[in-house]
């Protein structure tokens, strides 16, 4: 009888199983003839609408080919029906939606629905309610030479800090920026955008009390309205900054009223940022408003009917929810049951690939694939706090380890080989990327590795397969900006054997640390793996591994973006009791050489000046190695076929940007 | 029975005090914190500085010492100004009522429990209900039945439904009763959250002619989850049941009755039962504190916006006061529900008396 019990329990689980994989292939052939079979009796409907509705587009097209000279390609849309709701899943409750209470994916995907403002697409930056970025090429900015006296704040062109003038300083170039808003920007309540909002913006941006960041304020003379539509930003003498047609504010509504009716423009802001109007109930004058916010369930928006472009026929649709849906895998069943329309990058991933492709195939939804700018890295640790054998400090083992690294296999087997590999701090697609012919590159060469470690002194001369030094071997390390070196020593005897930690529970991050782990085994190195919760991976130091300079390698994803990240590397930025355990560099490496040219990069007003520079940094950071790149993560969204102007780009967070051109082909999911 | 009570409630509140100082002291030993990860923001333009995090520190009240930092949610820190100038804020205390805002919301803690409360209810008791309705009866059948094919069925099914995971089988429903049963053309049900926002054709709702947002519609959102949360507390209970049934069956009362004539219904029924389910009175008390808790991944599978979701993303970010106002509200059911299973037992148990 118990043998029969047994037998009859494991058959019955796994039928149950089954239930849930194995009718999936059923399911899938259902539904494709269910589509098959609906999109037949609607194609009628369609054709006729469509016929008025591309008429409407075309129109459309041109007004925003005019009105975005040079930029047809990333703004352009296709026509799509007029009005519908469209559920948007998103895996995050937004904490708030208030500009300046906090950043957050979550919040951002609401917020472009909401907002318009200076845009930032494929590696660059687009005007969208400006009539122009302004630029000194254009006339829209202008540089001046000035001198302070003393007592005068300037910005210290080496530094880029904010310093008080000790003595009269000459020379130093100032920056007045002029921005010329749209016509017809439009509160939700009718009211015009004025530049006044923008400065009121401003206003509350740099207030002490606000949680961001400071930067721009403390290097701002003055951000002022010199009529209703136009702003001028002039900025601290010697402030070179290189993106300074984007220091413009979007702008908020000074006259929305708080809880108790006291207008905005007089609220203290740390009581506008607990104020329930301005945090769940902001005014828009993007294309949609808000109308409700059910707590950890959905956030509705409709039709802003006062939206600047409505003459365009935008936005196509009458209202749009944002779901919360916390579980990825409930994220795609939602997309899959038609629950939801577009399921948002914050909760798809690659593990969904093989599903994603199953569904697509059967005519359930259309998954997007775009690489991202999080790129993952593997970091060497130059100069270590504690007395750990500083293996890292070897630029011969650094090289060694980035060629027997096979990241094109990391990028096939994970990525599902839908990005590639990356060479330096930017990607190959980067404006800022130079001629590969000038880099030092890392193809996969095992044998090259092994030549290299042989020829340090790690070897194996026990036979077990692990390299140890075979006398004491040093290798020397630039600890400051002045160009101090100090020589690590590994002792003979050491074992070729390191550490490799990362955040748990990331699956992509495993498998990668995996793959690694077995190219160092064919080149005869031991890596040990150690995944640690994010929160103490990721810990400030002196106490967090990383940025306390306690680790032997680390894997981890540092962002780019349309500015390259070339400060991530400076001496300066290398965490230590001087800076207060603030940098970013917790590699350690620091090149004097490098410093020069990546700040000379950053100082240079215009992008074209610039990159010889950036190319030159690039050059020093691959012919270095103390970080391994390997690969910009892919960003996973799907939306159901009938979704048209979904648009994900690489350098815009959330892809909701162009949400006010999305729409359906048909009405069907009425 | 007024001097037991009385010394139980000195107790529960030095429990409580301890429980709360644990709480916040472990909270707080957790390494990060809510501004963790600012330093390493990577544009130049984004960058925070060490004074600013100072000063988001001093508005959230984390520049205190630790000790204060709890003092000053246990009893405010509006008079704390007498101490030390920098100390004074604004907040009231959990004993006056204050559980603070969340640091990352910025909206009181009372206000978040109070939109995430009643979901919560609504599921537990829909499960809770569920779960006895199913668990007592099977149990008290396998039990008179011992041994027979349905006891031998039941026992499988309750050891199947305490081993499969919550989450796993509410994926399942999602995809059976959401996406399969579309796919099959059948009525198909909601994949989460507590109520539409449009119908779809061809779903239970379109069937049935219901109306997004209305009870009806409601009411299909809680049946997934209901199932899924009521599995494991259904097998478990039932297995409880049967035991205790089985003990009760065996005792002289019964055999007595049985002696007396009575029939076998009425000796299940009015001796055994009754007697039986005593010590699930303590079971089903102690639901009291979940709840208030929710379940956290049936809630995070079905997206459901129930108090286990508040209760890990405030614990995920660092979110002290949502965190700590929680477990603490938690602490005190849990101390509640002790007490009044203690004092239930003494209703339902006439043998059982006070000491």
């Amino acid at each position: 009888m118990r043998k029969f019990l047994t037998l009859f329990s494991m058959l019955s689980l796994m039928a149950f199983t089954a239930v849930g994989c194995g009718t999936a292939e059923e399911a899938v052939d259902d539904a494709g003839q269910a589509v098959e079979e609906a999109a037949g009796d609607a194609a009628d409907a369609v054709d006729e609408a469509a016929d008025d509705a591309a008429d409407a587009a075309g129109d459309m097209v041109d007004a925003v080919d005019d009105a975005m000279p040079g930029t047809t390609d990333i703004f352009a849309f296709e026509p799509a029906a007029k009005g519908g709701t469209m559920v948007i899943g998103q895996n995050q409750e937004p904490d708030t939606l208030y500009l300046y209470g906090g950043s957050m994916l979550a919040g951002s995907f609401v917020q472009n629905a909401l907002y318009e403002t200076i845009e930032g697409l494929d590696y660059d930056y687009q005007a969208v309610i400006l009539e122009d970025l302004p630029k000194i090429e254009n006339g829209g900015a202008t540089l001046e030479m000035v001198s302070v006296d003393a007592g005068q704040q300037y910005v210290d062109s080496e530094t880029q800090e904010v310093v008080t003038a000790t003595e009269t300083v000459t020379d130093l170039p100032q920056l007045t920026v002029t921005f010329k808003m749209k016509p017809g920007l439009t509160w939700q309540d009718g009211t015009p955008v004025t530049a006044a909002d923008s400065v009121f913006s401003r206003g509350l941006a740099c207030h002490p009390d606000s949680p961001t960041s400071k930067y721009t304020c403390d290097r701002t003379v003055s951000y002022e309205a010199s009529d209703d539509s136009t702003l001028v930003w002039v900025g601290l003498p010697g402030f070179t900054d290189q993106t300074y047609f984007t220091n413009f504010y979007t702008p908020l509504p000074r006259h929305q009223p708080s809880a108790d009716g006291t207008p905005m423009s007089d609220m203290e802001p740390t009581a506008i940022l607990e104020d329930e109007e301005f945090t769940r109930k902001p005014w828009s004058y993007g294309p949609f408003k808000i109308t409700a916010w059910e707590a950890a369930e959905r956030i509705e928006l409709e039709r802003n009917e006062y939206y600047w472009r409505a003459d365009e026929g935008l936005p196509f649709l009458d209202s749009v929810i944002f779901r919360i849906i916390p579980d990825s895998n409930a994220l795609l069943a939602a997309i899959k049951s038609g629950d939801i329309d577009v399921a948002t990058q914050s909760g798809m991933g690659l593990d969904q690939y093989e599903a994603l492709t199953e569904a697509e195939a059967a005519g359930e939804l259309k998954p997007y694939y775009v690489v991202g700018t999080v790129w993952e890295h593997i970091d060497f640790n130059l100069n270590p706090i504690d007395d750990r054998p500083a293996i890292g400090a070897c630029l011969d083992v650094r090289k060694a380890i980035a060629y027997g690294t096979d990241r094109q296999n990391m990028v096939d087997v994970i990525q599902k080989g839908k990005t590639s590999i990356q060479n330096t701090y930017v990607p190959a697609e980067h404006w800022a990327y130079p001629d590969e012919a000038s880099l030092t590159l890392y193809d996969y060469n095992p044998e090259t590795a092994k030549q290299m470690l042989d020829a340090v002194g790690f070897t194996d001369e026990d036979g077990d397969g692990v390299r140890t030094a075979a006398q004491d071997i040093t290798c020397t390390v630039t600890t400051d900006i002045d160009g101090n070196t100090k020589d690590q020593v590994i002792p003979a005897g050491t074992p070729l054997e390191l550490t490799l930690n990362t955040t748990e529970g990331n699956q992509m991050r495993e498998e990668a640390t995996l793959l690694f782990q077995q190219n160092m085994v064919d080149i005869g190195v031991k890596i040990n793996l150690e995944y640690l919760a994010a929160n103490i991976f990721f810990e400030d130091g002196p106490d967090g591994p990383l940025f306390g300079r306690r680790f032997d390698l680390g894997q981890f994803a540092w962002l780019t973006g349309v500015q390259p990240p070339v400060g991530l590397y400076w001496c300066t930025e290398v965490p230590s009791e001087e800076n207060a355990w603030a940098g970013q560099n917790e590699t350690g490496w620091c090149d004097p050489a490098y410093d020069k040219v990546a700040k000379q990069a950053d100082n240079t007003l215009e992008r074209a000046d610039a990159l010889p520079s950036y190319h030159e940094a690039q050059k020093i950071f691959t012919d270095n190695v103390p970080v391994l790149p390997l690969f910009a993560r892919v960003k996973v969204m799907a939306t159901t076929p009938d979704v048209v102007n979904f648009a994900p780009n690489p350098t815009v967070n959330a892809e909701t940007w162009n949400i006010e051109a999305w729409g359906f082909a048909e009405t069907a999911s009425e | 029975m007024t001097g037991y009570l009385i010394r139980r409630g000195i107790q529960m509140v030095i429990v409580l005090l301890i429980s709360s100082i644990a709480i916040y002291s472990l909270l707080l030993a957790a390494p990060g914190g809510p501004f963790s990860g600012l330093k390493q923001l990577t544009g130049s333009k984004d960058r925070v500085s060490d004074a600013q995090i100072a000063n988001m520190e001093r508005l959230l009240g984390l520049h205190l010492p630790p000790q204060m930092q709890y003092l000053a949610w246990l009893a405010g820190d509006d008079w704390m100004g007498s101490l030390n100038k920098d100390w004074e804020g604004h907040r009231k205390g959990v004993l006056r009522g204050d559980f603070g805002k969340s640091f990352k919301q910025n909206r009181p803690v009372i206000t978040l429990i109070e939109e995430r409360l009643p979901n919560t209810i609504k599921l537990m008791a829909a499960s809770g209900l569920l779960a006895i309705l199913v668990a007592v009866p099977i149990g008290v059948f396998s039990a008179v039945r011992q041994y027979s094919k349905l006891d031998y069925t039941f026992t499988f099914a309750t050891f199947v439904g305490i081993a499969i995971p919550n989450f796993w089988f509410g994926l399942m429903m999602i995809i059976i009763f959401g996406n399969l049963f579309k796919s099959w053309g059948l009525p198909f049900l909601p994949t989460g959250g507590t109520e539409s926002v449009r119908i779809r054709p061809g779903s239970l709702q379109a069937v049935l002619g219901v109306s997004p947002g209305t009870a009806p519609d409601q009411l299909i959102h809680l049946i997934l989850p209901t199932l899924t949360l009521s599995l494991s507390s259904m097998a478990g209970w039932g297995r409880f049941v049967r035991a205790s049934m089985l003990e009760v069956l065996r005792q002289d009362y019964v055999r007595t009755a049985r002696a007396k004539g009575l029939t076998e219904r009425v000796v299940v029924a009015k001796h055994a039962l009754r007697n039986a389910l005593i010590p699930l009175v303590t079971i089903v008390t102690f639901e009291l504190p979940a709840m208030f808790g929710g379940a956290i991944l049936t809630e995070t599978v079905f997206s459901y916006p129930g108090m286990g979701r508040l209760y890990i993303q405030g614990l995920l970010g660092f979110d002290y006061p949502v965190a700590q106002g929680f477990l603490v509200i938690t602490a005190v059911l849990v101390v509640v529900a002790t007490l009044m299973s203690d004092v239930l037992y003494t209703v339902v148990d006439p043998r059982i008396r006070f000491s």
